[in-house]
This record gives C-alpha cells, sequence and structure tokens, in this order.
C-alpha cells in the first residue's frame, strides 16, 4: 500500500524562550517491504543536527530554535509503501539483544493483578508456545480494556490502566508490554502513523512489538485486536511511551506550552 | 587472627617504625590537643559530605584520623599492578559488551545477567568512544586480610569519589608535621590533577586538533561531592560547570562563557547516566544538557566516564571479574575477589538463606553500605526482615563472607586502638594506564565496625607509600 504522510506538531509558548532544544525520531523504520519514496522532516527557525542512527534503529535528529520564538512548528511530509506482513518485521537493522527488553519501567511495572491475568492466559494457552499466547494476549487486553480518551495521562502506568480499564492506544500497549514481560517474552513500544478506517485520524498511533526466538519481532495492536499490516507506517521504539517519544524537548525561560498537533495519513491510489 | 597493619606478633613493623617514634614523641595530651587542630583545619577547608536521609540532606564533616596508613613500595607494587590489570580487563569486557559481545557469545558471562540490568545502557550499542574506553578513573575498593594478602571487595568504575579526601588528608598532614616528611622517603601524590588533565586530553573527540578544552561538569552545590567537583576543577585549572550553563547547537557543546559560546571537547561529569540529557534518558532532569547525547554519538565532544560504564561494577558482575581478567588478558587475576553469592542463582539462595546469620549482605545496585545487612551484627529481627526481602527479590541481592580486615592504630576517646581500614586506590586509564601512588584510606571508628563508608560514620587517614 502507498501512504502519504503530512504531520505538523506545533507548541506555542506564553512568552519568547531562551532556548529550544528537540529532539526529533520521525524518520520512517526501514524493514523489508518498506520502501521510502519521499520524506522530509524540517523545523521552522532551527539548526538541525546531523542525523544519529540509534543502538534500536531509530534515526535521531537534534534541533535547535533559535532564541526569541515563541512557538516551534515540525513539518514532516512523506510518501511510503508498506508491506502487509502480519506484523512480522525482517531486515530491521538493530543491534540491541532483546533481552534488553525483559526490563521494567515505571509505566510498564506489573502488579498481582497483571500478573494474575497473565497466569490465567498461560494456563488457558494449551498449545504452550509463546506466539499463540501472545495473539490471546493481544485479543484479552482488547477485550477487558474499554478505549476511551480522556480518562488516562500521558504517564499513567499499565497497573493503573489495568484497574480502571479505560484507555488509549498508548495505555494498551502498555498493559500488553507489562504482561508480555512477566510472561518473558521481551516486549517493546512503539510510535507510528496508522490509516485510519473511519475518517478521523488525530495523532501519531502506538502499538507493541514482541521477541520470539525463531522467529524475531512481531508487532501487535492491542487497540486493534490486531497484527500490523500495510496500513502502519513504524517510526520508532522504546521500552515503554516515554522512552519512544517521537519527540522530546527542553525549552529554558519559558513555559505553559500549548501542543497543537495534525495528522493526516492518506492511501493514495494505484492505477 | 586480625592483621593489625602496625603491630605484628607483638613488635611494630618495618614500615610503621617511623610513625611508632613519631607517636612516642608526643608528650601528655598533646597528641589530642594536635587531633583537635587537625579536626579543624579540615572544617575550615569546608571539606564537608553531605549525607543523603530520609529528611534533609545534612552536611557533615569526615572525621580525619592523624595516624597515617604505610605500605611498603613492594606492597603497592602488587596493589598498583592490581589494579591496573583490573581497570584494564574492566575496559576491554566494557567495549565488549557494547560491541559485539563476545564474553556473552563465548559464555562465559551470562547474556541475562548484563542485559537486565538497569546499569546496562542499551543507547551505547554499537558506540565505541575515543581510545575505546568507558571507564577513565575506576576506584577499586581493597582490604587486607594478612600480611601478604589483599582483596578487591567491589570495583568503582563510573564516577568514584574520594581523591580529594586522599590529596587534603596529605596536605594536612605536611602542614601540621613538615618533619614527617622531610627525608623524602614517602611517594608524593600532588601530581595527581595534572595526571587527571592530561588524562582528559588524551581522550578528546579525534576531530579536536587543538589543546582541547575541558569542564568537570558537577549537579551544584547540594551534591554530596560538590566539594571535590570543585576541588578537581581548581588544581586542574578547568572550569567547573553545571548543566545551565553547557548548551548544545548542530551536534556541539558550547559553555557560555562573558566572551560568547566556548566549545567544549572533554566533559568530566560527575552525574550519573540518567540525568545527563533529558532527551535521552530522564526527562525531568534539570541538571543536564539536553543533546548532548547526539554531541557525544557524532564524536564532537567525549564524556568521561562514558554513559552505561556502571555494568563494569555492578554487584551481581564483581563475581566475574576473575573470569573477564582471563579472558581478555589471558593472566590471572593479581588481585582476589571476596567469594559472593548470587543470589539470583537457586543454590546461592539456598545457602545464603541458611548462612545468612555469618554473611555480608548487599542490594546489587546499591551503595555506600546502605541496604545491607552484617549477619554476624544483626539482630534476630533484622535476620529474619532481610531474609524476607531476598526471597522477594533475590536477584537484587549478593551476598559475601564477613572478613578479618585489618586494623590501624586509630584516635578514640580511650587512647589509641586498633580499628579496621580499608583502600581506594585511583587508576587513570587514557593514552596510558597510571595509579596514583597513594589513595584513600577509610576507617571504621566504632569499635569493630567493619563498615567505612563515611556515611556511616567511617573517617579517613593519609596513605602513605614508601620509596624504595
Amino acid at each position: 500500500m502507498f501512504l502519504k504522510i503530512n504531520h505538523k506538531t506545533k507548541y506555542k509558548y506564553e512568552k519568547p524562550f531562551q532556548s529550544l532544544t528537540q529532539s526529533i525520531k520521525l524518520f520512517p523504520t526501514k524493514f523489508k517491504g518498506v520502501k521510502i519514496l519521499s520524506w522530509k522532516v524540517s523545523v521552522k527557525n532551527a539548526f538541525i543536527g546531523e542525523k544519529v542512527i540509534e543502538s534500536n534503529g531509530d534515526q535521531t535528529i537534534i534541533a535547535h530554535t533559535s532564541k526569541n520564538n515563541k512557538s516551534s512548528e515540525i513539518i514532516v511530509k512523506g510518501e511510503v509503501q508498506t508491506p502487509d506482513n502480519n506484523g512480522i518485521i525482517s531486515g530491521h537493522k538493530e543491534k540491541i539483544n532483546p533481552l534488553v527488553y525483559l526490563r521494567e519501567t515505571d509505566l510498564t511495572k506489573s502488579d498481582s493483578g497483571i500478573k494474575k491475568f497473565v497466569l490465567k492466559l498461560l494456563a488457558k494457552n494449551k498449545k504452550k508456545n509463546k506466539l499463540s499466547f501472545a495473539h490471546s494476549l493481544n485479543s484479552a487486553i482488547f477485550d477487558y480494556i474499554e478505549y476511551s480518551s480522556g480518562a488516562s495521562e500521558i504517564s499513567t502506568p499499565a497497573i493503573n490502566i489495568f484497574n480502571s480499564r479505560k484507555g488509549v492506544c498508548q495505555d494498551f500497549a502498555h498493559l500488553m508490554i507489562s504482561a508480555s514481560i512477566y510472561a518473558g517474552i521481551p516486549a517493546r513500544y512503539v510510535v507510528g502513523y496508522l490509516l485510519p478506517t473511519d475518517i478521523d485520524t488525530q495523532a501519531t498511533h502506538a502499538w507493541v512489538e514482541l521477541f520470539f526466538k525463531d522467529i524475531g519481532w512481531i508487532a501487535f495492536d492491542p487497540s486493534n485486536n490486531s497484527c500490523t499490516n500495510e496500513r502502519y507506517l513504524r517510526l520508532c521504539s522504546g521500552p515503554d511511551s516515554i522512552f519512544a517519544a517521537p519527540i522530546k524537548g527542553v525549552a529554558i525561560g519559558s513555559s505553559d506550552e500549548k501542543l497543537d498537533v495534525k495528522v493526516s495519513v492518506q492511501e493514495i491510489p494505484q492505477q | 587472627m586480625l592483621f593489625n597493619e602496625m603491630l605484628n606478633n607483638g613488635s611494630i613493623r618495618k614500615p610503621y617504625k617511623k610513625i611508632d617514634k613519631w607517636i612516642q614523641s608526643f608528650k601528655d595530651n598533646s597528641y589530642e590537643k594536635k587531633h583537635q587542630e587537625a579536626q579543624r583545619i579540615f572544617k575550615r577547608i569546608g571539606i564537608t559530605f553531605s549525607v543523603y536521609e530520609k529528611k534533609s540532606p545534612e552536611e557533615r564533616m569526615i572525621p580525619f584520623d592523624m595516624i597515617p596508613r604505610v605500605f611498603t613500595a613492594n606492597e603497592w607494587k602488587v596493589i598498583e599492578s592490581g589494579v591496573k590489570q583490573r581497570t584494564k580487563a574492566l575496559n576491554l569486557f566494557l567495549h565488549d559488551i557494547y560491541n559485539g559481545a563476545n564474553i556473552i557469545k563465548e559464555k562465559i558471562i551470562p547474556a541475562e545477567l548484563v542485559y537486565k540490568s538497569r546499569a546496562f545502557e542499551s543507547s551505547m550499542v554499537g558506540f565505541s568512544p575515543p581510545k575505546k574506553i568507558f571507564s577513565h578513573i575506576s576506584g577499586i575498593d581493597i582490604v587486607r586480610t594478612s600480611l601478604n594478602k589483599f582483596v578487591v571487595l567491589e570495583d568503582n568504575c563510573r564516577t568514584p569519589s574520594g581523591v580529594s579526601y586522599m590529596m587534603q588528608n596529605r596536605e594536612i598532614m605536611m602542614t601540621m608535621f613538615p618533619d614527617l616528611f622531610n627525608d623524602n622517603i614517602i611517594e608524593p601524590i600532588d601530581d595527581y590533577p595534572l595526571s587527571l588533565r592530561k588524562m582528559l586530553s588524551s581522550i578528546a573527540p579525534l576531530n579536536c586538533d587543538k589543546e582541547p578544552i575541558i569542564v568537570v561538569l558537577t549537579p551544584g552545590s547540594y551534591n554530596s561531592a560538590y566539594y571535590e567537583h570543585s576541588f578537581l576543577a581548581d588544581l586542574m585549572g578547568v572550569e567547573l560547570v553545571e548543566g545551565e550553563d553547557l548548551f548544545t547547537e548542530k551536534d556541539k557543546v558550547y559553555m557560555r562563557t562573558v566572551r560568547g559560546p566556548q566549545k567544549i571537547d572533554v566533559i568530566y561529569r560527575r552525574i550519573d547516566d540518567p540525568y545527563l540529557d533529558p532527551l535521552c534518558f530522564n526527562q525531568d532532569s534539570l541538571i543536564g544538557v539536553p543533546g548532548i547525547m547526539n554531541a557525544y554519538k557524532n564524536g564532537n565532544v567525549t564524556i568521561c566516564s562514558a554513559p552505561g560504564s556502571g555494568i563494569a561494577d555492578d554487584k551481581a558482575i564483581y563475581s566475574y571479574v576473575p573470569d573477564i581478567i582471563k579472558f581478555y588478558l589471558s593472566e590471572k587475576p593479581i588481585l582476589e575477589n571476596v567469594k559472593t553469592w548470587n543470589c539470583s542463582r537457586e543454590k546461592d539462595l539456598k545457602y545464603v538463606l541458611q548462612n545468612i546469620k555469618d554473611l555480608v549482605v548487599k542490594e546489587v545496585h546499591g551503595s555506600g553500605g546502605v541496604g545491607m545487612l552484617i549477619g554476624p551484627k544483626a539482630t534476630k529481627n533484622q535476620i529474619k526482615n532481610f531474609a524476607k526481602k531476598i526471597r522477594n527479590n533475590p536477584e537484587k541481592y549478593i551476598a559475601q563472607p564477613t572478613l578479618d580486615l585489618s586494623t590501624c592504630p586509630t584516635h578514640t576517646s580511650n587512647g589509641l586502638a586498633p580499628r579496621h581500614v580499608d583502600l581506594r586506590p585511583f587508576c587513570l586509564m587514557g593514552r596510558q594506564v597510571d595509579v596514583v601512588k597513594g589513595a584513600l584510606t577509610r576507617v571504621a571508628l566504632k569499635e569493630n565496625s567493619l563498615v567505612v563508608n563515611s556515611s556511616q560514620g567511617g573517617g579517613v587517614k593519609d596513605t602513605w607509600v614508601l620509596r624504595k
């Protein structure tokens, strides 16, 4: 499928800042079947450093917006061909041993509730293989959590989501990571774009990847009860949403930032 | 039998003869007076150490003990070569686990032990710092258990502190008792700041073609070792900066000065990994420098020590250091390790729980003597509670036998008495590997106490290495 992306992120501040430094990871991941036709990231009024290829394959640039500005605007435009891969990520260049992704973070810690949830599923998993467990976990989380925006915050831990049973894609992802780690499956948080099935797309999307010894990384989307497919465009990853954030910024000398995000993901029709 | 470093089999050991004579020369209560004077000098110089407790950080003086700790040239040769060997091996280990991890492929060290440790910094994987060195400054904690036996308690590969005490202890002794140093038989240590500076210059980025600009990066004046940060910057003749004094632009790091931005080449940072770069690690860090990691990875600045160095001094890795030395250097370890049980291994856990009252149990990620149990000194209740903690999180604990730490004569309220001591020599690794001919000796001031940490009421002593 050919996807066309238009993504604008605008930060507005109350008063001009002395300096604004941002790390930006808004670049498509290269793996088997992904073909980048065009891609451009621009930041208004900013110096941009050299791109760094991170150990996990993410591509990062640092942007410095010159002082006395009151806003920053990051614009991403591009066209990418995506594969129908059933979630299988192959040929992605990364250097980190997957065992690293068995470490919990503050957002993916599990408690007795999550552990019981996992143990119950493991007991039901007759095939006794990790992949079939992962699929049933994906569905179980989809069923267990009600999709509801405004019910959670930017850094609500998986434990709270498990108790409130409400959240957005980020929360589904954290709970899935927490449960997978407890089940001994390395898991990570992924940020990217999703071509919506209905009209209203609002922001970037988040899902998870789980590592299986004989296959490699497989991407699941627990908020849609599926594996990823050609409607997904992967950008960057990390142990949780904070590490994986595609834009991070430190503004000195100003506060009260207001965020305005516009994302458009469209299919480019092919003759 | 405890080894008394001054008195052995009832007679004064040869290296301590001079000190014995000196102690005998004090009349009546003049020793006590000098002792008080020494404490006053320490206070006046402003050497304090703050202890993090649940309440507000408290500034404390480290008690200074006047009776020096002495090593012969031959004894020092063993310590020095042992410390160098360890530092070299640990640096080869660090470079390897972040670049290829042969030691794991060869099954010398279990993969999980490295990769599941918080000290393993995954963003450093695939990165090779200048001269392939990660840990440029190490402090190896050593105890002496008999005349010829030195044992390593732990390695400190991140930013070990204490070197300023080593220097100030000497300074005070030389000021108060210049005659002791007249005959020139004690190795000097005052060249340490110069050696540190030379080492830092030698690890400048490859693209730095002039005399490198060095800074010491401190978390600020509330940090327990702030005194040391300013002391070292001052003696090296470089700027002491806080995060807000630095900024990055186009992947270069600059210091704000009255004459405009000054590009920085080498940063001796005394802030911990998670706070270095809010764009990479802890995003709430106010003491770091946003963008510094990209500047580092693009080869425009060197960070000393490299992020992720802490995996080499992880207490769970410690028990593998002899294997690490054999693997990379094909040498026999010069300094021994203490027998260590990793509670993450089921067999070890069982042993530890059965013998807990004879063991010292430490947290894998703990430091400064906090969160440890000394079995023989603990009450039944303390043991019961600690055993529960171990059972709940076995991978968080290691255990070691209690050691017969050597003693040195030390000032007490009842005159001089033997007190337990340890030793922290400092090793610099840049173009070359150097161990300063002196060290920090910490002394447990409470009778029979084995805890020498300054945060737990330990004191310090001047440490002499005698010339041949």
